[in-house]
């Protein structure tokens, strides 16, 4: 009996229906005439262990407990008097769906056994082409700007060509890193000196992208820390950055 | 007559090629003007020449249809420029429920939980996610209730060439006869 619970612990059915073929190929026994006392008894011991183990378990093998005991009972019951041949075996029913549950159970395991099939076969993606119209209408250009666009289009590039070659090489030579840490400082430093600053100012002379990033950052972390100031003035269109420390 | 087979040929080739999915036998006998039996015969052809001269691609049947793939035999030298296929195995559940959509389809999912004898809930939703089955339409029952089928998905990742290459339900004969509530399924 111990030993049997043990078993038992280890398994984790998918049902009802799963565990009851459990119990029936445990038991040996034909599975069109199952002895429904021992089966229910043992189905019952099952329901015990899992709430041993507060497992959760589906209402549905509640609903499989009670059939059980109904069948159980009438097959106990005396038959009344055989009138023809309408007598039913009480666990018809119950055999059918365990006979259909098992064979789709054994399909299943047909389908697992091919479940990495396909994995060697390569397939392409589908294209995704976009059938649907696109939209003309509403059109109109000015020639003007067109123009604007060619020129200024026309300037950038011979800006980039002036600088690209000097810039090439600087990439080269020298990769500045700045720190934010290193910004603080500076900012701090450049405010108690210069009192209140435009924000625009603050990036002033400053030519990488990257340090302007730092910049930035810092400036945030300034006014994090109320280290910083920060209002907007409509006169200036911008903002003002103050040292946090003097507006006490 | 030769030239005009060839002709025939290449154009199923360059069709099958160029819609990357599975081509039904109908579409392919309509846009070439011939019968489904001659375009199962030119496939059997370009298969037969593919397979021939062990190309990097093939011709599988799918369904009612054909898709172009990669040659099995390659799959190891594919799979590093690729990339290793993540898939996770489908639950006892799943397979299950995948099972008895298979032989039954199209089939509600209240059907497909008379036989499991539970809620399949879950293992429906994640079949529908890894597009192995698709709503196909409703039951024209109370509730219109959501009818399932497998997909071509289903074929390519179980390496089915079609459903009727599923082995028969292997169902002990009932001695004591059927049961009112059984499934149809066909003994043949």
């Amino acid at each position: 009996m111990e030993t049997e619970k043990l078993s038992f612990k280890l398994d984790i059915f998918e049902g009802p229906l799963d565990l009851l073929l459990h119990l029936i190929s445990k038991n040996k026994v034909d599975i069109y005439d199952i002895p429904i006392e021992s089966i229910t008894r043992q189905y019952f011991d099952y329901l015990n262990t899992v709430k041993e183990f507060d497992m959760e378990l589906g209402s549905e093998f509640l609903v499989m407990a009670a059939q059980l005991l109904y069948i159980k009972s009438k097959m106990l019951l005396p038959q009344e008097k055989i009138e023809s041949e309408d007598k039913v075996d009480p666990r018809a029913e119950l055999v059918a769906k365990l006979l259909d549950y098992k064979a789709y159970k054994d399909l299943a395991g047909f389908l697992r056994s091919k479940e990495t099939d396909g994995d060697v076969f390569y397939y392409r993606n589908k294209e995704k082409f976009d059938f649907s119209s696109l939209d003309y209408d509403n059109q109109s250009f000015n020639l003007s700007e067109l123009t604007h666009a060619f020129y200024d289009v026309i300037s950038r590039k011979k800006e980039e060509e002036k600088t690209n070659n000097v810039e090439a090489l600087k990439t080269i030579t020298k990769r500045l890193a700045y720190s934010v840490n290193d910004k603080v400082y500076e900012i701090k430093e450049r405010i108690e000196a210069n009192g209140p600053t435009l924000f625009r100012h603050m990036f002033d002379n400053m030519e990488e992208k990257s340090e302007c990033i730092a910049t930035f950052l810092a400036i945030l972390e300034m006014v994090k820390s109320s280290l910083l100031q920060i209002e907007y003035s409509y006169q200036d269109m911008d903002f003002i950055l103050k040292d946090g420390a003097n507006n006490e | 007559m030769v030239r005009i087979m060839n002709d025939i040929q290449n154009i199923m080739e360059a069709i099958l090629f160029a819609a990357a999915d599975v081509v039904s036998t109908k579409e392919l006998s309509q846009v070439l003007g011939i019968s489904d039996l001659q375009v199962c015969e030119t496939v059997g052809e370009l298969q037969h020449i593919y397979d021939d001269g062990k190309r990097g691609f093939q011709i599988l049947k799918i369904g009612d249809g054909f898709q172009m793939c990669t040659r099995e035999m390659y799959y190891e030298y594919i799979r590093p420029i690729i990339g290793e296929r993540r898939k996770k195995m489908l639950s006892p559940a799943a397979m299950e429920t995948l099972a008895i959509i298979a032989y039954n389809q199209p089939i509600t999912k209240s059907a497909v939980e008379h036989v499991r004898g539970v809620n399949s809930d879950g293992a429906v939703n994640k079949l529908l996610e890894r597009g192995l089955i698709e709503d196909v339409g409703r039951l024209d029952a109370p509730g219109k209730p959501i009818l399932y089928a497998t997909t071509n998905e289903f074929l390519r990742s179980f390496a089915i060439d079609s459903l009727d290459a599923i082995p028969k339900l292997s169902l002990e004969p009932m001695e004591k006869g059927p049961v009112d509530g059984q499934m149809k399924v066909d003994f043949e």
